[in-house]
């Protein structure tokens, strides 16, 4: 019992970078959501219940723009499956009887900011106490925490931000999006023709097709990708 | 309506983090697939990015244009910077350009 508690509080500790993060990041979905005129609640569940840092964003600007669901969700779908992957690598380093329900909780909180910081304390310390349940939970509580009150204080400030400035606000998500690209083009040459294949098609393509333009840009830039012949890369270090 | 679609976006992250979970093995590695699937999310980025950046303020092409060169900029140039530092300066830039000659 003693030694719960005190993973639980290491986890905590170690979790501070996170939380420093999160409050700006979330302060800002919170002004955009509105921006965007989502109602309170919807920005507020969209931080609570999906918890997923850029999906949020897109999410909740494709929500704004009256976009189909199915094409919302297999939209977010698309970028949240990396989850899967950060899962795959996460599980391995779990122990076997963990129950299903704390499965459960560890799952809705791993992002891939506690994922990564959990695997570099790992390798950091070359000790197996890392991936204990307390640990992990401890690592989870704050982030999540720090989430929901900054999505509401975002929220709230959205009222006192003049209008002019909100489309300029906006901008934050594409600041985002391209934070996440630039490193991935910088890595192989494969993906700059992704980037490049991709943002052209959903250019030339939206006028005739609108929003589902994405759609048919995804596909093109992935299997332009997809031509280029098999290479091994280094591992996607951020990623996983 | 709405908040049904959000509803359903959680439950299906909240299944991609989970389901990996509980196929737990010893040597449970992630292998990615090289081709199609591995493509997509640079892919989606990508095509949300453009054009939508340059609409992002409807009178102005410009306050888009102005956060994005921000943000590359800063992402090339001073690569030890963090991403909410990206973000906070290009929002700031993309203010400067919507109240002064944006609009």
């Amino acid at each position: 019992m003693q030694d719960t508690l005190k993973l639980f509080k290491k986890g905590i500790i170690d979790s501070a970078p996170i939380v420093i993060g999160y409050i700006p990041a979330c302060i800002t979905f919170g002004l955009v959501g509105k921006a965007l005129s989502l109602s309170d609640l919807e920005v507020f569940l969209l931080s609570a219940v999906v918890y997923a840092g850029a999906s949020q964003f897109i999410a909740a600007n494709l929500l704004a723009l009256g976009t189909a669901a199915p094409i919302v969700l297999l939209l977010t779908f698309v970028i949240n499956l990396r989850y899967l992957f950060i899962g795959m690598s996460f599980a391995s380093k779990m122990k076997r009887d963990t129950r299903v329900l704390h499965k459960g909780l560890v799952g809705f909180g791993l992002t891939e900011e506690v994922y990564a910081v959990s695997m570099m304390k790992i390798r950091s310390r070359n000790d197996s106490s890392s991936h204990s349940l307390p640990y992990v939970l401890g690592m989870e509580f704050p982030p999540y925490t720090v989430n929901l009150i900054s999505t509401c204080a975002g929220i709230m400030l959205s009222g006192y931000i003049p209008a002019d400035i909100l489309p300029a606000l906006n901008t934050s998500l594409y600041a985002l999006l391209i934070a996440l690209v630039i490193p991935q083009i910088r890595r192989h040459r494969k993906n700059l023709a992704i980037c490049i294949s991709a943002a052209a098609s959903s250019w030339c393509l939206q006028p005739l097709l609108g929003t589902a333009s994405v759609l048919a840009a995804m596909a093109i830039g992935a299997a332009v990708g997809a031509m280029f012949p098999f290479k091994k890369e280094t591992v996607r270090s951020e990623a996983m | 309506m709405t908040i049904i679609v959000i509803l359903a976006i959680g439950a299906m992250t909240f299944l991609l983090r989970f389901t990996p979970l509980l196929l737990v093995r010893k040597n449970g590695s992630a292998k990615q697939k090289h081709g199609f699937l591995e493509n997509l999310p640079l892919a989606i980025l990508s095509a949300m990015i453009i054009p939508g950046i340059f609409q992002v303020d409807k009178e102005s092409p410009w306050v888009g244009i102005a956060a994005g060169a921000a943000a590359i900029f800063l992402l090339v140039f001073v690569k030890k910077i963090p991403l909410f530092g990206v973000i906070t300066a290009s929002v700031a830039v993309a203010v400067v350009v919507a109240l002064g000659g944006g609009h």
